[in-house]
């Protein structure tokens, strides 16, 4: 009775453990869309890349339009052909599914400013209010996604680099301490030895 | 420098800190519309920032404007000091602010308020409050410390909790666990519940000699767990009378019923 039972608790606690890496590895896919681009990754719900899984891109239809492998970082990279719903699978093979729907506003839709790899500080430089009126809204919606394209990474290499000069302004700092009191000492010294 | 508090002063402090110390407590406040975010649909986030007593239901003190507003994703942080809009919220100036989430992972957002001045207590209150989201379900990050003087360190992952949840985390103060800490811990009143007695609005427990603590939530909605240090760091007061100070390190976890 007491082995049985022990038998089947051990049963018990190894069905657990088998059975926790299945539920805990849910596999995730997400996407954004700057104009017609299109970045994702793939990933498990502990934050590991799913660099293993396959992509499908396919239109709202069903029809597969392609097929991605994502990189070790489990990124990938699309460009859309047209401003289209697009549903983006990733499937591991084993079972395990998700998708991410890019709708077609998305895709049409000027670049979204507020990037998520910056400081929410304002970035676009207001566009004076006449020339707006005289351009063509295409055009202006063209140039805003495409500076925005451009600014992104030195967006990132600008809070990069920020970031940078707090450490150096710290050491900067100490370096100017040891130098005056250095030169002070120095001072001190030499005014010691004249008066002597 | 140093200002010498008068010993009058001092004792009448010290007496409406013991007399004041069985009522309510003061919590401040992070909440978010939703703390799990699974579609982009819902990824337009509101939150409410104030300062309050949140079983009392108030009444809320004057919120100045916070020190710090930010999120931590990953290792990155995001100030967004900027987002903070003032409103009136029972009848006391406090804060809105809208965040968009953008990109998956655990959305670590904190707020380090201005000292608040305390006057029946004596004391100048800090409450660095944190607040986890969930985005697109992948769930890693909501057990890294942001760096706050004091701070809520879960180790029960803080979101998907049901009604009934065993809550436990790792009280941190400058970043070392706070041995036998009080943590307060009070559930944000809808309105449907009243209080029997005082005891009943501020529930108290304490830290063991790691510095965890464990609280069992028993109802659906907000919770509030305050960890508090006394420290000898003095602050100003408003009539520039160094006053002791009170840090807490806020943590809020909503449930679910099964």
């Amino acid at each position: 009775m007491f082995q049985a039972s022990r038998y089947c608790a051990l049963l018990g606690c190894m069905a657990v453990i088998y059975a926790t890496p299945s539920e805990a590895h849910q596999l995730k896919v997400f996407a954004t869309a700057i104009g017609q681009e299109i970045d994702g990754r793939a990933y498990f719900a502990n934050g590991a890349a799913a660099s293993g899984a396959h992509i499908i891109i396919s239109d709202q239809a069903g029809k597969q339009l392609t097929q991605l492998q994502p990189d070790a970082a489990g990124q990938f990279h699309y460009h859309a052909p047209a401003a289209m719903d697009l549903r983006i699978i990733a499937d591991s093979g084993d079972g395990h599914r998700a998708e991410w729907l890019i709708t077609a506003a998305e895709l049409s839709a000027p670049a979204d400013t507020s990037s998520p790899m910056v400081f929410t500080a304002p970035t676009a430089l207001p566009t004076p209010p006449v020339m707006a009126n005289q351009l063509d809204p295409m055009l202006i919606a063209a140039i805003e996604e495409a500076v925005a394209r451009r600014i992104n990474p030195l967006r990132v290499e600008l809070q990069h680099s920020i970031e940078r000069l707090r450490l150096n302004d710290i050491l900067a700092g100490i370096g100017y301490i040891v130098g005056v009191t250095g030169y002070f000492a120095w001072w001190r010294r030499r005014r010691d030895t004249s008066i002597k | 420098m140093f200002i010498l508090i008068p010993r009058p002063t001092f004792i009448a402090v010290l007496f409406t800190a013991l007399i004041s110390s069985t009522a309510a407590a003061h919590f401040q406040e992070l909440i978010p519309s939703n703390e799990i975010i699974s579609t982009p649909n819902e990824r337009a986030l509101q939150f409410t920032l104030d300062f309050t007593h949140p079983m009392a239901r108030g009444p809320a003190m004057p919120m100045a404007k916070p020190k710090h507003f930010g999120v931590l994703i990953g290792n990155r942080k995001v100030d967004l000091m900027a987002q903070l809009t003032p409103v009136q919220l029972n009848n006391q100036p406090a804060f809105t602010a809208q965040y968009t989430i953008k990109q998956p992972g655990d959305h670590l957002f904190f707020v380090e308020p201005a000292p608040y001045w305390e006057q029946a207590e004596g004391v100048m209150i800090i409450h660095y409050t944190k607040v986890i989201v969930s985005a697109y379900g992948e769930e890693s990050g909501w057990d890294q410390p942001i760096g706050l003087p004091v701070e809520i360190i879960p180790l029960t992952r803080p979101y998907g909790l049901w009604t009934g949840h065993l809550m436990r985390g790792v009280v941190q103060y400058n970043g070392q666990p706070a041995p036998f800490a009080t943590v307060e811990v009070e559930w944000r009143n809808d309105g449907s519940i009243t209080a029997p007695a005082d005891p009943f609005i501020t529930q108290v427990i304490k830290t063991d000699a790691n510095g965890v603590f464990a609280f069992t939530m028993p109802r659906a909605g907000w919770w509030g767990f305050a960890a508090l240090i006394p420290v000898e760091q003095s602050l100003p007061n408003p009539d520039g009378t160094l006053v002791p100070v009170e840090l807490g390190g806020l943590l809020w976890v909503r449930t679910r019923d099964l």
